[in-house]
């Protein structure tokens, strides 16, 4: 205390003369300020020009731990630690040069606090310059601290604020999104309403009873308005309503009234004298408060086009029922538990034996089994199960039917088709008729296979004449002049030779004729050679000539390559020739034309085949009859067969070839075969 | 069967082991036979051999029998023609005849049959050929003739007498005479019937 009494004496002695009274009431003074300076809560002190401390207050004991007779002449470089020092060195260079420095710096101070401290240096101005400085170093950690919190209590407000002023906002939005969504809704609401009502209404009660409509809307509501009696009371369906229905609106009142809801449904006729039906439903609000229905709300559709829908499907389901019935086929219908839910009486009619297991709700398969087992079905007594495994395959089919017989003979077609509901719809149709036909057709074919046989064999027998003829002829004559030769004497060798070597060989030919035809009635492919085309036409035409010119008809053939040379059976190829211009001759006299014609018209077409058509000019053939044409018994005359194009065909399908009717502009009718051309290749 | 002797059957048929056949035939009855394949080939190589007769098969490629005796009948072939048709082609048969065959025979052809009908057309070709050189001298003949002889000859066939025949032609009776007697030495007639007979033949 002494010592820096003693050195702030100097300084005061210094500053305030040496006057005694002056003096010891400036000791007075300065010690009432050093006290003051002592009890200060901050540094206070003065510095030299070389950075000395010349005093400071009691409090840099405290903070620097230090006793200030240490303190006082210390360098600050000495007392402060590097990173104080550095702190400040720039403000100790800024004082030492004039300035004033008011700065606030944190600094770690040897008493292990660190404060938050606010700087004021004021430098010490002499004549010659700065003497030095007095510096006053005040905590301002809490104040700092104070601020801190203040601004951070600040910003955490602020963010408080805003946070809260967002969610306002959100909730603001959310709020306004809900109105939108609560009128958007309130829109569909009334959209789908009055969509789906024809006429929504509110009316209100009173506490006397008296009712009135507080609104209404909807497609109706300018039809069915309300009217009111005297007392007050709604009357919107009462004057119109049909009088059958009357009750349904005094019940209907009634429970609304009692606070139930009630769906109705009645008639009303309106202006134009239409019943129309209305369906509603009513809806009473009730109020706790006065413990009585206040208000009922109703919306109401107009379903007479509904229920005249319900009533033609009433009357569609009694006429499918109806028709069901009478269907001469028998009708089940599985739904998709395999349940029998409908049928019809026919089916029991179909299977009497196990006509009392058609009940709802039985399977297939147990009908099956009972059908099985009861010796219904044809062969499946002896192994029911495997009848049934065998018939529930195909149970259901998308397409195909099954046949079944039964043991008295019938024959039963059962058709399951799956249904789109995954259900299956049975039909059981008695198909014994069509079998028995079937079996009377499969013998009618055989005997006309027996009859195609004949008949070709009886138009055969015209050709198979004509062809013997020749070798015949020439037998008869040389054995006829061989014997009148042998009454000769001497007999003349070689004549008699000459005689019978041609006799040997006419009789060859004459076999092999016979060979071919016998050839061609077993239907066997046909033994073919190169033959002329040429000379079978004129051979054909030889043979119907007469037939031509009593007909008055003229036969071109002419029309194609000459010389063609075909490899096929000559007879048979003859036959399907004679056949084809045959049939034209006959259309030919049922035509009034002035130049009647047919033409054999060949072309070569491919190199490996001829194609020949033989064309008329007669009435054609019937565009009824072109489908079956080739088919036996198919004819347009009034006395065939019919046989002949099927015969044909038949030959020229031997042939590995074709025979087609073709329908071209030109008039009359055109058949066309192609027949193998010689020196070909045909595989 | 009059000068040459042996008659000759030409036998037209496509089929030509039918033709050789009935050549065969017919040889073995000491007759000539001419096989030709088609009818064109015969209308080619056909000459008069003297007495004949022909076998025609209608059914013919190319020219058809028919039409054979159509071409016949234009040409100067007057053997009797015997056409073969198929068994019981009577229409075919018909027509044969209409255009001038004198027979026919189906096929297959019965020996004797045939034999017989071609005896028949050579007898008939034998007196055609006879009708034939008769009327040609009488023409001949004929053609001697004056213009007046000609006159009284027409006059008197009418059946006019000398007188008759005198007046109209402004002559005496004795001119008819003379000239009659003149017509029935030229004519080479007997009796006037004769005269009138043959010039009954040149009227044709």
């Amino acid at each position: 205390m002494t010592v820096e009494a003693s050195s702030l004496d100097d300084k005061f002695q210094y500053q305030f003369g040496p006057e005694q009274e002056e003096l010891r009431q400036l000791r007075r003074t300065r010690d009432q300020l050093v006290q003051i300076m002592d009890s200060l809560p901050g540094l206070v002190g003065y510095v030299d020009l070389e950075l000395k401390i010349v005093y400071a207050n009691k409090l840099i004991e405290t903070w620097y731990q230090r006793s200030r007779s240490e303190l006082v002449g210390m360098q600050l470089k000495t007392l402060f630690s590097d990173e104080h020092y550095q702190t400040v060195e720039t403000l100790l260079q800024r004082v030492l040069s004039g300035d004033e420095i008011n700065e606030e710096r944190e600094i770690s101070y040897p008493d292990g606090v660190t404060r938050m401290v606010h700087l004021n240096y004021i430098p010490d101005r002499g004549e010659a310059g700065v003497n030095g400085y007095f510096f006053l170093v005040r905590d301002v950690s809490q104040r700092h601290q104070a601020e801190v919190a203040l601004k951070q209590a600040n910003e955490l407000l602020d963010r408080k604020v805003r946070a809260a002023t967002l969610e306002l906002e959100q909730r603001n939005r959310e709020l306004q999104n809900e109105n939108t969504a609560r009128r958007n809704s309130e829109e569909r609401y009334r959209i789908v309403s009055e969509l789906m009502s024809d006429l929504i209404y509110v009316y209100q009660i009173d506490a006397d009873g008296s009712m009135k409509t507080v609104w209404q809307t909807g497609r109706l509501s300018e039809e069915f308005s309300p009217t009111y009696t005297a007392d007050g009371h709604h009357r919107l369906w009462r004057p119109i309503i049909h009088p059958d229905d009357a009750q349904v609106l005094d019940s209907r009142i009634e429970r609304l009234l009692q606070n139930q809801s009630s769906i109705d449904e009645f008639r009303v006729i309106d202006d134009n004298g239409d019943t129309r039906w209305l369906r509603a439903y009513g809806r009473p609000i009730w109020s706790e408060a006065q413990q009585r229905v206040v208000q009922i709300m109703v919306a109401t559709q107009d379903i007479t086009a509904t229920k005249i829908a319900e009533q033609l499907l009433e009357r569609n389901r009694q006429m499918l029922a109806a028709a069901l019935e009478s269907m001469s086929e028998g009708f089940m219908l599985f739904d998709e538990n395999g349940e029998l839910v409908e049928f019809n009486e026919k089916l029991k009619e179909l299977f009497p034996k196990t006509a009392s297991h058609f009940v709802k709700g039985v399977s297939f398969e147990e009908l099956l089994r009972q059908s099985a087992i009861s010796g219904e079905v044809k062969g499946a007594q002896h192994d029911p199960e495997q009848w049934v495994a065998e018939r529930l395959k195909k149970f259901p089919s998308e397409s195909g039917s099954v046949e079944v017989e039964l043991s008295d003979g019938r024959w039963i077609l059962s058709t399951d088709r799956p249904t789109r509901g995954k259900g299956v719809v049975g039909i059981r149709t008695d198909i014994t008729e069509r079998k028995q036909a079937e079996k009377r057709h499969r013998r009618q074919e055989a005997e006309l296979a027996q009859v195609l046989r004949r008949a070709s064999m009886g138009e055969m027998a015209s050709a198979l004449a004509h062809e013997l003829s020749q070798p015949l002829a020439v037998v008869v004559n040389y054995a006829n002049g061989l014997l009148r030769r042998l009454d000769e004497s001497p007999v003349n060798i070689d004549s008699a030779r000459e005689a019978l070597t041609n006799i040997n060989k006419a009789g060859q030919r004459a076999k092999d004729i016979i060979n071919h035809v016998t050839d061609f009635v077993r239907l066997g492919k046909p033994e073919v050679r190169v033959e002329s085309f040429d000379s079978m036409i004129e051979d054909v035409h030889e043979m119907l000539r007469d037939r031509l010119e009593r007909n008055g008809i003229y036969l071109d053939k002419s029309l194609g390559p000459e010389e063609t040379e075909v490899e096929v059976n000559k007879i048979e190829i003859k036959q399907v020739l004679f056949n084809l211009i045959s049939n034209s001759i006959e259309s030919l006299q049922q035509s009034d034309s002035e130049e009647c014609r047919i033409g054999i018209e060949c072309e070569n077409s491919d190199g490996e085949f001829l194609t020949v058509k033989v064309r008329d000019n007669g009435p054609g053939i019937d565009g009824s009859v072109i489908q079956t044409l080739f088919e036996p018994y198919v004819t347009t005359k009034s006395e065939g067969l019919g046989m002949g194009l099927s015969i044909c065909r038949t030959i020229i399908e031997a042939h590995g070839s074709r025979l087609w009717y073709e329908a071209d502009d030109a008039p009359g009718a055109c058949l066309c075969f192609r027949l193998p051309l010689a020196n070909c290749d045909h595989d | 069967m009059t000068e040459s002797g042996t008659a000759t059957v030409h036998i037209v048929d496509d089929e030509q082991d039918v033709c050789q056949s009935v050549r065969y035939l017919v040889e073995s009855i000491g007759l000539q036979a001419c096989c030709y394949a088609s009818a064109s080939q015969f209308f080619e190589e056909y000459k008069d051999q003297g007495p004949g007769c022909l076998i025609l098969d209608l059914r013919m490629p190319g020219i058809s029998g028919l039409e054979a005796l159509e071409l016949i009948a234009e040409k100067p072939i007057n053997e009797p023609v015997i056409v073969v048709t198929g068994h019981g082609d009577v229409p075919a048969a018909v027509r044969a005849l209409k255009l001038g065959a004198i027979d026919f025979i189906e096929k297959p052809c019965n020996d004797n049959l045939l034999i017989q009908k071609i005896n028949h057309a050579l007898e008939l070709d034998s007196s055609n050929r006879a009708e034939r050189v008769r009327t040609e001298s009488i023409t001949k003949a004929y053609h001697s003739l004056t213009e007046r002889e000609r006159d009284v000859l027409r006059l008197l066939v009418a059946g006019n007498s000398n007188k008759e025949v005198a007046r109209a032609l402004n002559v005496s009776p004795k001119t008819v005479e003379r000239h009659r007697a003149n017509i029935m030495r030229k004519l080479d007639v007997g009796s006037f019937a004769e005269l009138v007979r043959d010039f009954s033949v040149l009227n044709h």
